[in-house]
């Protein structure tokens, strides 16, 4: 394994640590804020609104982590049945598209964050932060997730996966 | 492009991105790019397209979703959810497929938590599918069950999409909420009906196992150990919402935490447990937040080519016989149910369909209640249901989509065996709100 | 002499709203004064786009023309909702008039067209407070539990009111069950639609801020029209101002009669609280304003609006 993919290994696991904290602080701050209210009749502003961005950078820091173990829903009814050849060109091909889609997405995330920041537009809530905090995670999930998309089609090229051997958490 | 071309366009690029092993929420992405550069203006539609990705999960609304799904793996990966069962075992010995007929009635209870389908999917898939499948359960038995109960989340009250259809079309939220009990309990009858007399029928299919039996007192001791505590969880989720001590989402967070404390009491919440349980819990919700990030513009985009409508209008422009058309109406909700959201159906079809209901004299209460009915259906049916996704990403290794997709046919089946009932019987659904002053 | 077609998105369906009549009204009359040269055609509401989001994606150019509330302007146009505050009988006194240009420009800078803000008669499809327990006061709201929208925030906060956050879908619920123990609503925009009347006890029949319908539109878009097609839409803007005062007069009415049916309880405040009232209702909004506001923007808007303090 390359020096590389041990990084790319590293920031994954990294991300996927903090996106598994945040879940426990989002139960955390919101348990925190029912129990203020109901002692001292006042709970804490925005965990509402702090927990839905939450919900955003646990979903795209956590997003190439689960394609790492093969975690994102796929629909196989066809792939499964196809001879392992033609599996594994299958699979390649569909994964460089799923890489495709997640740098142009990459690319126009990166614009609506700079252009967010430029227009100065912020959330219209409780706490009125900048929409670029909650975007700026789309762009940083999404290039990742393009880049294990490439090592996952640079796998089914070379024949070192097999489809449905990749690891993946039972639940 | 008109919208029948564009539907088609939608449908079969989803499909052909979908077989091809592209995972659901990239394929919801791609077609979305294609979408939004034909119907939001060209390039500058993407920086919509990414303001839609995030207002599509960044709300607290979604959040009992991860809140349920981390309450289920806690309780699984700490050996709560394994006792409860074994202790279930004790009384329950005798019941056949009784494991499934379990998914159906913890559904039927946690469905008095939230409207949403996915969590409680989630949530009972990942804790009790392992179990089946341990114990030698057929596929259709396991998976089934579940799908199955992940419906009955919006026809239990409450059900903020029972509230949506009926501030829509103007009747009575109260009426409609009461309404949906006695449809909502009877599906919940007839898929155990179904599941008991099939595993019957077929022991094979969910095989008895040797129940050793236990003394009396043994299982008064165990049930108060092990089955009295986490039910206690769930009753005082529901209670916190019943007394408007807190609301869902605030609810949700405290049982999930309650659990937390529940396995430390155990002495079973170990470094160990707590990275698996939590992690796996990370892992499906971001499964299903990402999956939602794509089928929301999804919706919205088939909205604003009009096709939404378009299909919708086929009901008004055909003089049939009121019966055929009360039918037709609720294809046309079963149709887009395949691949639109919900609320996006209920937001377009209502204001359409409403005319024609006060034109034919028929009550709005009925058809808003059979219409709940196949709203809930459309969670789980084929192709893109998004409860069926969800199962696939927790089930097994060696299941595929066709078998979640066979063994979600049984209980469409059960759910179209009902909207028929309450078609040829209005007074199974009037009868309760009809109560009301 | 060719045909324009402008898309419109609203932010509430006709059948959800009755505000949202407002927006199909400016519709039906540019269709009609441009005698079929401009042809404006609903694309949907929260189906097609999510209400939070529809003002970015008039910016960006999605469709031409929105209709929703004002304040949904926050996060892009600080202050583009201070005409909530006003007290005259067209909120921004209508195409042409001082108050009216000073919102355009405000708006210009940010890539909208500003249209206008149709609104009933002062203290007509206003917004107000529901509660379940009597109130004869601010005091009296210290220490409840009260959900609002961000318009209403800074009031109920300075009467030292919990404000909570729950979608409209969910106010029934929390309501009937006491999560909350009040709320504020244009009562006219369809109050007993959602039957909060059957869970709801005490109207407070004191006008907080104007509510109403604001109309913008894609500046690009805007730009690209000639000046006879602006001359129409701007006509159709005062036509619908005009229309919309009746119009939630007579939805007010509606709604009243069926909260009473439903068993509310009509309060008015002991007039002795009700200047206070108003006073803290305005007072805070304008608090709030000057910090997001630019400092020469929100002097403007004091003059314009003939703050008192
Ligand atoms: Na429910
Ligand atoms: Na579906």
């Amino acid at each position: 394994m390359g020096k590389l993919e041990r990084s790319l290994d590293f920031i994954l696991n990294l991300f996927g640590f903090i996106a598994s904290a945040l879940l426990v602080l989002m139960m955390l701050a919101t348990v925190l804020k029912v129990v203020l209210r109901a002692l001292f009749n006042h709970g804490i502003l925005g965990i509402d609104q702090i927990s839905g961005t939450m919900m955003v950078y646990i979903t795209f820091l956590g997003a190439a982590w689960v394609l790492r173990r093969d975690g994102h829903v796929a629909v196989d009814i066809v792939t499964s049945n196809l001879r392992p050849t033609t599996q594994r060109v299958v699979m390649f091909v569909s994964s460089l598209i799923g890489s495709a889609v997640c740098f142009v997405i990459t690319y126009f995330a990166t614009k609506a964050v700079i252009l967010s920041l430029q227009r100065g537009i912020v959330v219209a809530a409780e706490l009125e932060i900048p929409r670029a905090v909650n975007l700026i995670v789309i762009p940083i999930g999404c290039f990742l997730l393009g880049v294990e998309f490439l090592r996952r089609a640079a796998r089914f090229y070379r024949g070192e996966a097999v489809f449905s051997d990749t690891p993946r958490l039972e639940a | 492009m008109i919208w029948w071309q564009f539907l088609l366009l939608f449908f079969a690029g989803l499909g052909v991105l979908m077989v091809i092993g592209l995972p659901v929420a990239i394929a919801f992405l791609l077609v979305n790019l294609a979408g939004v550069f034909y119907l939001w203006g060209g390039v500058s539609g993407f920086n919509q397209l990414i303001l839609s990705i995030d207002s599509s999960i960044s709300t607290f609304v979604l959040v009992p979703v991860p809140m349920f799904i981390l309450m289920g793996s806690i309780m699984f990966h700490s050996g709560i959810a394994q006792r409860m069962i074994e202790v279930l075992d004790q009384w329950l010995g005798f019941v056949a497929g009784r494991l499934s007929v379990l998914a159906i009635a913890a559904r039927a209870l946690l469905g008095t938590l939230t409207g949403m389908a996915m969590g409680s999917v989630a949530m009972l898939g990942s804790t009790l599918t392992p179990e089946m499948e341990r114990r030698g359960y057929a596929k259709s038995m396991s998976i089934g069950p579940i799908l199955a109960s992940g419906g009955l989340a919006i026809l239990i009250p409450p059900s903020t999409l029972a509230i949506i259809l009926a501030s829509l079309g103007g009747f009575s939220v109260a009426k409609i909420l009461i309404g949906i009990i006695v449809p909502g309990i009877l599906l919940a009858v007839l898929c155990i009906g179904y599941i008991v007399i099939r595993a019957t029928l077929q022991p094979e299919v969910a095989p008895s196992y040797q129940v050793t039996r236990v003394p009396i007192t043994q299982r008064l001791n165990d049930a108060a150990l092990y089955l009295v505590p986490p039910i206690c969880i769930v009753f005082m989720i529901i209670g916190l919402i019943f007394f408007g001590t807190a609301t869902p989402t605030e609810a949700a967070a405290i049982g999930t935490f309650l659990t937390f404390v529940l396995a430390m009491i155990y002495r079973k919440l170990n470094w160990q447990v707590l990275v698996k349980g939590v992690s796996s819990a990370m892992q499906l919700s971001v499964m299903i937040l990402i999956i939602l990030t794509g089928s929301a513009a999804f919706s919205q985009l088939l909205s604003f080519s009009g096709a939404t409508s378009a299909i919708t209008n086929l009901a008004g422009d055909m003089p049939v016989h009121p019966l055929l058309l009360l039918i037709m109406m609720q294809l046309i909700v079963m149709f887009l149910g395949m691949f639109i959201e919900q609320t996006s159906i209920v937001l377009v079809t209502i204001p359409i369909f409403l005319p024609i209901v006060h034109q034919m004299g028929w009550d709005p209460i009925w058809f808003g209640i059979i219409m709940m009915v196949n709203l809930e259906m459309a969670t789980i049916t084929p192709p893109f249901g998004l409860s069926l996704f969800v199962m696939k990403g927790i089930a097994p290794r060696n299941t595929t989509m066709g078998d979640i997709y066979r063994a979600a046919i049984p209980f469409i089946i059960i759910n179209m065996i009902l909207m028929g009932l309450m078609i040829a019987m209005p007074d199974l659904v009037l009868w309760l709100p009809n109560q009301m002053k | 002499n060719e045909t324009v077609t402008l898309k419109m998105v609203g932010a509430w369906a006709p059948e959800v709203s009755p505000y949202a009549a407002v927006g199909h009204k400016f519709k039906d009359l540019v269709n009609e004064l441009s005698g079929g040269k401009i042809v404006v055609q609903y694309m949907g509401a929260e189906d097609v786009l999510p209400p939070f989001d529809q003002p970015e994606a008039l910016v960006n150019g999605v469709f031409d023309i929105w209709y929703g509330a004002p304040n949904y302007w926050a996060g892009i146009v600080p202050g583009g909702y201070v005409t909530e505050l006003s007290k005259f009988q067209v909120a921004d006194k209508g195409p042409g008039s001082d108050l009216y240009d000073f919102m355009v420009k405000m708006y210009g800078n940010h890539g909208v067209r500003y249209l206008g803000h149709a609104a009933g008669d002062p203290g007509v499809g206003s917004h107000f407070l529901i509660a379940q327990k009597e109130i004869a006061g601010l005091d009296d709201l210290a220490g409840m539990k009260l959900r609002v929208p961000p318009l209403t925030r800074y009031f109920v906060q300075s009467a030292k009111a919990e404000s909570i956050t729950l979608p409209p879908s969910e106010i029934f619920l929390a309501m009937d069950r006491g999560t909350v123990n009040g709320f504020t609503w244009p009562i006219a925009d369809g109050f007993a639609n959602y039957g909060w009347q059957s869970v709801s006890k005490y109207l407070i029949e004191q006008p907080m801020y104007r509510s109403g319908v604001g109309l913008d539109m894609n500046l690009d878009k805007w730009n690209s029209l000639s000046p006879e097609n602006q001359e129409v839409v701007l006509k159709a803007v005062a036509g619908t101002q005009e229309w919309t005062r009746g119009w939630f007069a007579e939805k007010q009415t509606e709604q009243l009669a069926k909260m009473k049916e439903g068993g509310m309880t009509q309060l008015e405040l002991p007039a002795d609280k009700k200047e206070a009232w108003t006073h803290l209702a305005q007072e805070s909004l304008w608090t709030y304003l000057q910090g997001v506001m630019p400092a020469e923007e929100f002097a403007e808007a004091e003059k314009l609006l003939e703050r008192q303090k």
